[in-house]
Parts: C-alpha cells; structure tokens; sequence
C-alpha cells in the first residue's frame, strides 16, 4: 500500500513538471527576431559545417533574422513529400534536382533577384518554370562521370577507355591482371538506388549523345523500346562475365565504399557523392571521375549533368522578405564558393568558376554535359522503377525483354497520369 | 454499516456511469487513429501520388490492381511467414529460457538481462549488425568459415534463405519479449500446485505438460498476440538486411507499401495495400486470439 | 548434480549466442572508421573519438533529453488511460463494452504508413508539428490499444469479490482501482512498461516527420543522421547506439528488482 502510493507519487512529480516543460516548447522565437526554416540535403561532416558556417555568417549580416536550419539525411525526400502533401514546407529548401518535375507547383518565382542575370545558360531550362518562372537559385550543377581508381589504372598500363567496349575490355584486363584480387566494376545492388545509377549513366550514350538519338522519341512517348534492351543486356553481361562483385544483388553502398578506401575496386558508378566517404575512410585513395564511355561509332564520351544544390522559396513562406534575403546572401560568389568547397561540381551561376583540382580524369572543355537522363527524358517516379527492375534482372527473375516490357508500362502509366 | 451496503448497492447499479472511464481512451483513438484510417481509406479510392494537389477519383482499380499483381501474392505469404514464423519461434525459444531461468541459479539475472538487451537497442542498428555478421564480402560468419578453408556464402541472395535470415534476426531482438511474459507467468504459478503434482507422482516433464502449460495459457494468449502483430510490422530489419530483394523476395506488406508510397509515388495503391494490411492483421490477430483464449484455463 | 551442470552449460550457450551481435556492436564503436580488419578482431588502437563524435554531430545530449521526456510522459499518460478504459471493459461486459474493446484492439491493427499523411495534415491544423506535446498524445494514444489489452485482461481474472469487499469498505470505484486493483495488477504493469515503454523510446516514425525542429528531436532521429546515401558513419551509429541504450539499460536493470518482487507478491490468491 505505502510502495503504490510512492509510485504513483514519483510518476506524478517526474511527469508534471516534463509535461510542462514540454508543453511550452515555442516554435518561433522571441526577442524580435523573424525565424526561417530552411532543409539542406547535406550530410556529409564536412559539407554540413559548410553550410554551418554561411548561414552564420548570414545571421552576423542580419541580426535581426534567425535561421532555423534541418539536416533531415536520408529522409530528406520523404518529409518534403508528407510537407507537399499537408501544404506546409520550410521557407527555404534544396530541390535536389526535381525543380520542375515535382516542386514547380510550390515555389515562389525568383524573377527579379540581384543574381537573375547571373545563372549559367546549362542550367537555365533546368530552374525555369513553365511559363518563364525563376524557379530556384543552381548553387551548383553535375558534371559526374563513373568513379576510376587511378592508380589501379596506372599499375597495370591501362588508359582511361572513350568507348564502352574499351571500358569493358579494360575491366577483363584488371581481373586478368590482378588475379581476380581487384574487382572491376562494384555496384551494390542491394541498396538499389547504384543500379539506377548505372542504367541512368548508360542510357546516355546508349539513347542521347549520338547524333540519332532517341531524346525527342523519349519526350513525345514514340520511343522505340527496343532499344532499351541494350543498357539491360550491358548490364546482364558484366554479371555472367565475372566483371561486377559476385554479391551484386545484396552488396549495399557500405561495401562499396569499403572495398573503394581498400583499393579493390576499380569502377563504380556513383559520382561525386562518393569521393568524400572514401577520402574519409582512407585518404590515401585516388579516385578521379572519368567521361561516360560512348556507345555507337563515331560518338564521343560525356559527362552526366543536371541540378546540383539548389536552392527554393516556398511560395506560401510567411517571411518572403527574410526568405529572399537568405537565398540572395548565398548567391553572393564568396558564399557560393564557400558552400561548394572542394567538391567535384560545376557552379550554376556565372560569376563563379570553380577550380575541381584533379577530381577528372581530363580537363578538356569541350566533352559535353548532358542532362541527368530519369530528370529529363522519364516521368517523375521512374527511378524506382530502373531500380526494382534492374535488381529483378540480376537476381534471374526477369529476363531483359521482360525488364523492358515493365518499365515501358510504368513509363506510360507515369506519363498518363503526370 | 448498513448505509455502507446501500451506497454500494446504489453505485453499482448506475452501473452505466462507469463507462465514463474510457471516454478519454475513445476520443483521442478516434481523433489520432479513426479519422486519419477514414482518410487514408480514401486515398485508395484515388490515382493520388502523395504530395500533388491535384489527382482523381478512380473507384475500385487499385484494388483490381493489387489482384492481378504478381508481386502482392510473394509479400502476402513473407508477411504471414514472419507473423507467423517468428511468433511461434519466439515463443517457444521464450518459454524454453523463461523455464530455464526459473530455476533461480545465479547466473540466471545475467541471462535474462542479456537475452532481453536486443529489444532496447534500436531495430535498425540490430539490422545492420545482423547485415554485418551475414553478409558476402568480410561479414563474421564468412569469416568463421574462411578461418575453417570454406567458401564464403551469401544468404541473402537466396530468396528463401533471406526470408529466414530475417525471421532469425527479428526472433533474436524480441525473444526477450516473449521470456519476461512467461517468467511473470511462471512465477505467479502457485508453488503449492506444483508439490501437489510432484506428491502424486508426476515426473518433471509430465508436471510441465499437465500443470504449467495450461496455466501458463494466458501468457501465452497475450505473448501469442503480441509477436504476431509485431511481426506483421516488421520494417527496419528488412530494410538494413536485403532492401526487401533480391527484387521483392523478402519484402513485407509493411515494407512494399513504404516503397510503393514514397518510392514509386503511388499513394493510391499503397494506400489499397494498407487497407489489405489492416483486414489480414485484423484477421489475423482475431484467429491468434480466439484460438488462444480457447484453450485458457480460468482458474 | 548432472542436472545442475547441464543447466549452467544451457544457459552459458544461450548467453553467449546472445551476446554475440553486442560484442560486434561494441568492436564497430571502438574501432577506426575504413578499418579493413575483420569484425570479429577486437581493435588494437581503440578509436574514443567515435563517441565524441557521434555525441556531438548527432547532438545526442539533446536527443537523449527529449526522449527521455517524450517516454516517461507517455508511458504514464497510456498507463493512467488505458487502466481507466480497461476497467470498465472487464467489468461490465455488454455487448456495447464489447463492441467498443474490439474496436479498440482493431486500432492495433492500422498499419502505421496509411494514416500517416491524414495525421500529419491534421497536426499541421491544430499546430502540433514540432511540439512534443503533440507526439505525446500519438505515443498515448497509439499505445492505448495494446495496454488496454494487458490491463483488460489482467482484471478479469481478478475476482469481482475484490472490488466489492472495497466498495463495501466505503471505498468509491476510482479508489478501489488506484488503491485495490492497481497493485494486484503488477505483471500487467510491468509487461506495460517493459513493452510499450521501449517501443516509445525506439520510436522512429512518428518522431522523424513530427520532430524535426533540432531543439525537439529524439534520439532515434538523431542517431539516422549517420545514414545517409553517400556517407555511413558505421562506427559512430554503434558508437551512439551504445550511448542511447544505456538510459535503458540501467532502468532495466533497477526496474527488474522491483518489478520481480512485485511479481512474486503480487500473485492473487482467490
């Protein structure tokens, strides 16, 4: 009876007090100050603290406005979609590279903004709106290749191949070399999202680059799907021939990078986003990113473009004022150099020229940068579809007709319903 | 005294008013859980992708939809496999420790507290470890059988074995849950029916069968319910283990409604799916229940 | 005895199979980020900067505080609830009491993802988003269904008699639950706390989208800022996991005296 009595006793002293605490939580806050939310995709240390540090820097200039900023990671996605969905999304956000596909029809039109002028003619289309709107602020744009071990490279003899039979030749004479202790070509299946990868990076060769391409069937919904059996068969061959890691189809992304800051691995598919956990495992590693071998006779190699960060107004934000201001101190070229750092991107706005040291394979301007091939030429929500597909490839499921056969009745169902 | 007796009499005849007790409890199931299921019910009414404002009513095709999908038939048999499965080896594997524990030897607080540790760590981080002692490249159990000249295997590349590998790795976490429910319940077993038992003769094993057992029922019955629901929610495991693949070989209702909703934006159909999810679990549970009660002993 | 070896050799091999998936969780939080060695090798320059680390990248003194509020708030809350539903429930069994605890125990069975968007538009209207008062109320209610579950059915198999011999003693029927009923049904209780308690702790969903102001997150959400596409701080995920359950652990430890002496008085005698 005397212990009942203590317990509850305890219960009601720990939780009223918590209850209270909890209850006055305050959303904005007091002493004058005007309070944005802002969400960054940054995860990375390094790249956070960059993003730390501009935004105090922001605060420094602006006293009288707080930044109330959210990392979310890899959820990133999901909560903008939850927000979208209950028409209640931070101030300030990056758009990740779905501007016009999936956010248009919540951001404020930038038109009008100190930088407008400034924005890099590659990446115009790409933050326009329909009907000529600023959608965005390009921090920066892609210029991604496929991820090479130079040194691996370099040890056996081997150039960087320009075309894909060279690639897959080069892969066949690493493992001959090596004795099968270097794997070719890791791509970790079992996270899905790097078999998206390397369909999106073949298909641009396969279907855009060459002079004939397939760009305009892909847009008007008159595309010869044949033609898509080609990226699935590379795919399929690099599997019977022993050129990918034998665990293809369960590998995750942490293998990868710990097979890569091992030196064990010579290819990948993954870009630039890699670079930065390899260095951090094991900073010894080279790795450069190599042009898009090309496919038909006569094409030459390209580099995978698109949005890079970017930067948006929600456009039922309540502090526009503060908002634009936010967005226009980024745009600043100190602030956009600063955010950027030493990752290997190109800057979306003209007054700022980004130095990528050696990150590439080759400095040579002119190897074109097309556009990221799911953004431009697919429906919204055909990732997925590229990576369930593909993965359903590798594990004997489906045959590459039948990969070809669900991903066009995804892509005309996408298309009839967008 | 006999006053008492009258107000007694009197409260329990307005026997209704007792039922004010659990107006707190109906109000807020209704506001956060009743009203929200209405809308979600909605949704698989719709072609909606989850965050457009714009999206039209299309009847019944998601439900068509979800008939004629091949992929619905491999989730639903993998999620009554880890309902079930994982039910009925947490269960017995918690009862056999739960016995054993019993015994009172010393070591038996060190037991108990490292069988129960998995429940409070996280679900994600036990999946990843489960990801790191199973998989191909440099995980412990190839390197147990490097050390022994054996070829390294891959576990989750077999379709079936990858189901197992999960049920394995959600027993593990939760068998715990299971032991702390039938160690309460063995230990408010009346010692006096176990001598009774013993003084006319019954062996060890015959006195489980005959005494324990059935008194252990409703243990059992709210142990039983517990895991199949659990197990029906089965979600990080999966993802840190196989993503659900190799394809959707290992994916869950839990886990393919997740990828048909923000993955393929399809909230629509996940949203049909949900619905499926509700009327098995609901099954489901109901059956696990009644089929428990039944064979409950009330004392 | 043989019996007495063979018991101490059953519950070696139980505790040793257990403990193997912790002795890798705690070799991933010591040992160096790109290690290559194999995981089973205890580390020979143990890396202490993991915890640093994780504590301060993923905040995990704030993560913990919140938690910590967020858990003993509901757990109380759901426990206080459902002991006044299930009481009527297992007292008065009409076909309408029964009608309303099946639909109660139905609210079990909603899977999560299907509301979540209706939820979270109607947090956004009453303001709750990023409120942990708001999320309390979610932790209570989704938990209410499973708690009136165990209370429900630990109150019927306590005679009506006892109820009575109280009202009878001049006791009104709140009394005789809180001062009568309440202690008889420790085991429920502790079940109650050990499951839902640690099921609120290690919330991820509803605190990921309704939490994610930095001042209220939780640890669940804190600790997911390791994983990310590009980058996966391994270690420091064990690291911090290792710091997260320590809370629990030590509560584990103190409550299991407690609840075990509870237990074994609390056993009911017709």
């Amino acid at each position: 009876m005397f212990r009942k009595s203590a317990l509850l006793g305890a219960a009601a002293v720990i939780t009223v007090p918590l209850a209270l605490t909890a209850c006055s939580t305050d959303g904005n806050d007091s002493g004058g100050k005007e309070t944005i939310t802002v969400y960054s995709t940054a995860s990375e240390d390094a790249a956070v603290q960059r993003y730390n540090d501009v935004i105090a820097a922001f605060e420094a200039a602006n006293p009288d406005i707080r930044v109330e900023v959210t990392y979310p990671g890899a959820d990133y996605e999901n909560l903008l979609k939850t927000q979208m969905a209950a028409n209640d999304l931070p101030d300030v956000f990056q758009t990740h590279g779905w501007t016009q596909a999936r956010y248009q029809p919540y951001l404020l039109d930038l038109r009008g903004a100190p930088w407008e002028g400034d924005v890099s003619p590659e990446i115009l289309p790409l933050v326009t709106g329909d009907n000529g709107e600023l959608l965005a602020l390009p921090i920066s744009q892609n210029k991604a290749g496929i991820n090479v071990n130079i040194d691996i490279l370099a040890d056996y003899g081997i150039d960087v191949p320009a075309t894909w039979d060279g690639f897959v030749a080069a892969a066949e004479e690493i493992t001959e070399k090596s004795g099968g202790e270097i794997t070719p070509i890791h791509i970790a299946g079992g996270d899905s999202w790097p078999i998206g990868s390397f369909y999106n990076w073949l298909a641009i060769p396969a279907l855009i680059s060459a002079p004939d391409n397939d760009g305009a069937a892909l847009k008007d919904g008159s595309f010869d799907w044949s033609h898509w059996n080609f990226v699935s068969q590379q795919l399929k061959d690099l599997q019977d021939k022993g050129l990918v890691n034998p665990d293809i189809v369960t590998a995750k992304y942490v293998d990868s990078a710990q097979l890569m800051s091992e030196g064990k691995v010579a290819f990948t598919f993954y870009g630039q986003g890699v670079v930065s956990e390899v260095e951090r495992l094991n900073p010894d590693i080279h790795l450069q990113m190599m042009p898009i071998p090309s496919v038909h006779p006569g094409d030459t190699p390209t580099w995978s473009g698109g949005e890079g960060d970017t930067l948006a107004i929600w456009k039922d934000t309540e502090h526009v004022d503060a908002a634009k201001k936010f967005v226009d101190f980024v745009a600043q070229p100190e602030n956009v150099k600063a955010i950027i750092g030493d990752t290997p991107i190109l800057s979306g706005l003209t007054t700022v020229t980004i130095d990528s040291g050696d990150a590439y394979t080759t400095t040579d301007d002119s190897i074109r940068v097309l556009p990221a091939f799911d953004r431009e030429y697919f429906p919204s929500g055909m990732w997925d579809v590229m990576c369930a597909n593909g993965q359903e490839l590798l594990a004997g499921g489906l045959s590459v007709e039948q990969v070809t056969e669900a991903t066009k009745a995804e892509y005309e169902r996408l298309r009839a319903s967008s | 005294m006999t006053q008492s007796i009258v107000t007694a009499r009197r409260r329990s005849n307005r026997g209704r008013g007792i039922n004010l007790y659990y107006l707190p409890a109906v109000v807020l199931l209704l506001t956060f859980i009743g009203y929200p299921f209405v809308r979600g019910i909605a949704y698989s009414l719709t072609n909606w992708n989850g965050f457009s404002p714009d999206y039209s009513f299309v009847g019944l095709d998601q439900y068509i939809r979800m008939l004629s999908d091949p992929r619905v038939l491999t989730v639903l048999v993998n999620t009554l496999i880890y309902a079930v499965g994982s039910t009925i080896l947490q269960n017995v594997l918690g009862l056999l420790y739960a016995l054993l524990l019993d015994q009172r030897l010393r070591a038996s607080n060190v037991v108990r507290t490292i069988v129960y540790l998995p429940i409070i760590v996280s679900n994600l981080i036990m999946g990843y470890i489960w990801y790191f002692m199973v998989r191909y490249n440099g995980g412990a159990l190839n390197d147990v059988l490097a050390a022994f000249g054996q070829d390294p295997v891959n576990p989750l590349a077999d379709r079936t074995l990858a189901v197992l590998v999960i049920v394995l790795a959600n027993t593990f976490q939760y068998v715990g849950v299971a032991m702390v429910l039938y160690l309460s319940g063995l230990q408010s077993i009346d010692r006096s029916y176990m001598e009774a038992a013993a003084i006319d003769g019954a062996g060890a094993v015959r006195r489980f069968w005959s005494v324990t057992l059935p008194l252990l029922a409703p243990s059992v019955t709210i142990s039983a319910v517990i895991n199949v629901i659990g197990g029906l929610n089965i979600f990080a495991v999966i993802v840190a283990l196989t993503g659900g693949g190799p394809g959707y070989a290992s994916s869950s209702l839990a886990t393919i409604t997740y990828q048909l909703y923000f993955g393929e934006q399809n909230a629509g159909y996940a949203a049909a799916l949900g619905v499926l999810t509700f009327l098995i679990a609901a099954v489901l549970g109901l059956t696990t229940l009644r089929f428990f009660r039944r064979r409950e002993v009330e004392l | 005895m043989i019996r007495r070896v063979l018991l101490h050799v059953a519950l070696a091999v139980i505790g040793l199979a257990h403990l193997v998936p912790f002795y890798l969780l705690i070799v991933l939080a010591l040992r160096r980020p790109g290690s290559s060695a194999s995981i089973w090798m205890p580390p020979m320059d143990i890396a202490w900067a993991n915890f640093a680390e994780a504590w301060a990248s993923a905040r995990l003194g704030t993560g913990l505080l919140n938690t910590l509020i967020i858990t003993s708030a509901s757990i109380t809350g759901a426990a206080l609830v459902g002991l006044l539903a299930a009481y009527p429930l297992a007292r008065r069994l009409t076909r309408g009491n029964g009608f309303v605890y099946g639909a109660i125990i139905a609210c079990m069975m909603v899977p999560n993802l299907t509301i979540l968007v209706p939820l979270y538009r109607f947090m956004v209207d009453i303001q709750g988003v990023n409120q942990r008062w708001a999320v309390i109320l979610l932790h209570i209610t989704f938990n209410l269904p499973m708690i009136v579950f165990l209370y429900a059915g630990s109150l019927r198999s306590i005679p009506r008699e006892i109820d009575e011999a109280a009202m009878i003693d001049g006791a009104g029927r709140l009394r005789t639950l809180f001062t009568v009923l309440f202690p008889l049904l420790k085991p429920a209780t502790a079940a109650a706390f050990v499951i839902v308690g640690i099921s609120i702790w290690n919330d991820f969903n509803f605190s990921l989208f309704f939490l994610q102001a930095a001042d209220v997150k939780t640890i669940t959400v804190s600790m997911s800022s390791f994983f990310s596409q590009y980058n996966s701080y391994i270690e420091r995920a064990a690291a911090g996991c290792l710091i997260s359950s320590l809370p629990m652990v030590a509560l584990f430890l103190a409550m299991q005296r407690y609840f075990i002496k509870g237990l074994a008085t609390g056993a009911v005698k017709g």
